[in-house]
């Protein structure tokens, strides 16, 4: 089974070279997508195992993430797995995120922090966003209380679930717009354990508690595209 | 009077630049109907505010003014929503020719790499 991890990233010059050697031995191909970084992005995304595609302006990791699942797909990749460019999903739990989908139990897998494996470093504001993030997916998008982690970033999908699974949120709210797609389709889905390292720095570009506002107007919006 | 003059002027400038878009064929027969009627509620309002006050004792809102402040209000909630509603999708066409461009360029790497 061919394998891609597909990494959006935005000024992460100095992470990123570590996360593609830390993420590589787990999969046969990378795609980074430089979401329109002013810094050198694009550079530190060159690796043997990885392809560079670059957005000349930025817009979004959702964005971002979309252009990567469909340059992964034209690379053959029978399974995509999504992951952060600021290095806070340990690799070593790839394998596990993917092997749902190599055993043909599930279609999609979500990585979940919530799931047993200790979380380091996530402050009591990180914490009180996922709650009312989760809040807002089970009550007014309808996603199901068994769903752990509403902002996961780690997630993977099976080449046919990813063509059939498109999303067109370009921002932030692409992980709750995926869960709901997910959720409400044919296609078999479940979450397992991974381990999230926040760091001061992941903390300082990461998501803030207002974000929640924020994912809800784009999300408000999106319904009224289609 | 200076405060109608000035409105009776701005209403009637719009109403004929809306019969003007009409006759280009920019706005359809029924949309120049419709601002039409704003456009004429509007002088009628200027002229005669005191009509305000029917209309609002029937939806119960004690006097004309607070009626036309909330209408307007909610107009202006309604046109701000769909100001960014276009914007969004403004957006949206964007990341499609950003993703367009990118892909183009990966596509042409890929193709270098194998020949």
């Amino acid at each position: 089974m061919r394998t891609v991890a597909v990494i959006a990233a935005y000024h992460e010059e100095t992470r990123l070279p570590q996360v593609l050697e830390a993420v590589a031995p787990h999969v046969d191909e990378i795609v980074v997508v430089d979401d329109g970084s002013t810094d050198r992005t694009f550079e530190a995304a060159a690796h043997p195992k990885a392809w560079v595609l670059r957005h000349p302006l930025n817009r979004g990791q959702g964005a971002a993430l979309r252009t990567g699942t469909t340059a992964a797909l034209e690379l053959g990749a029978d399974a995509i797995i999504h992951l952060d460019a600021d290095g806070q999903h340990d690799p070593a739990y790839i394998s596990a995120v993917l092997e749902p989908i190599r055993s043909g139990k599930a279609d999609v897998v979500f990585g979940s922090r919530f799931l047993g494996v200790p979380i380091e470093g996530a402050p009591a504001s990180r914490r009180a966003l996922h709650v009312a993030i989760r809040i807002f997916n089970r009550w007014v998008l309808g996603i199901p209380a068994t769903m752990t982690d509403p902002q996961t970033g780690c997630r993977a999908f099976s080449a046919e679930a990813a063509r059939a699974l498109p999303f067109y949120q370009d921002r932030m709210a692409h992980a709750s717009e995926i869960l709901l797609r997910v959720t409400r389709s044919h296609w078999r889905w479940q979450e397992v354990p991974i381990r999230v390292i926040y760091s001061s720095e992941t903390l300082k570009k990461g998501q803030k508690t207002t974000d929640a506002f924020k994912i809800v107007w784009q999300l408000v919006l999106g319904a009224f595209h289609r | 009077m200076l405060f109608q003059i000035f409105f009776t002027i701005i209403f009637a400038s719009a109403l004929a630049l809306t019969w003007r878009r009409v006759r280009q064929g920019a706005l359809r027969f029924i949309e120049g109907i419709v601002w039409t009627v704003i456009w004429g509620a509007g002088l009628a309002i200027i002229w005669r505010p005191e009509a305000t006050n029917l209309l609002a004792n029937i939806v119960g809102i004690g006097r004309g003014a607070d009626l036309v402040m909330y209408v307007a209000v909610i107009f202006l909630l309604c046109f701000a929503f769909l100001l960014a509603l276009s914007i969004d999708r403004l957006e949206r066409q964007m990341t499609k020719l950003v993703q367009h461009q990118a892909l183009q360029e990966f596509r042409r790497a890929r193709t270098e790499k194998r020949s």
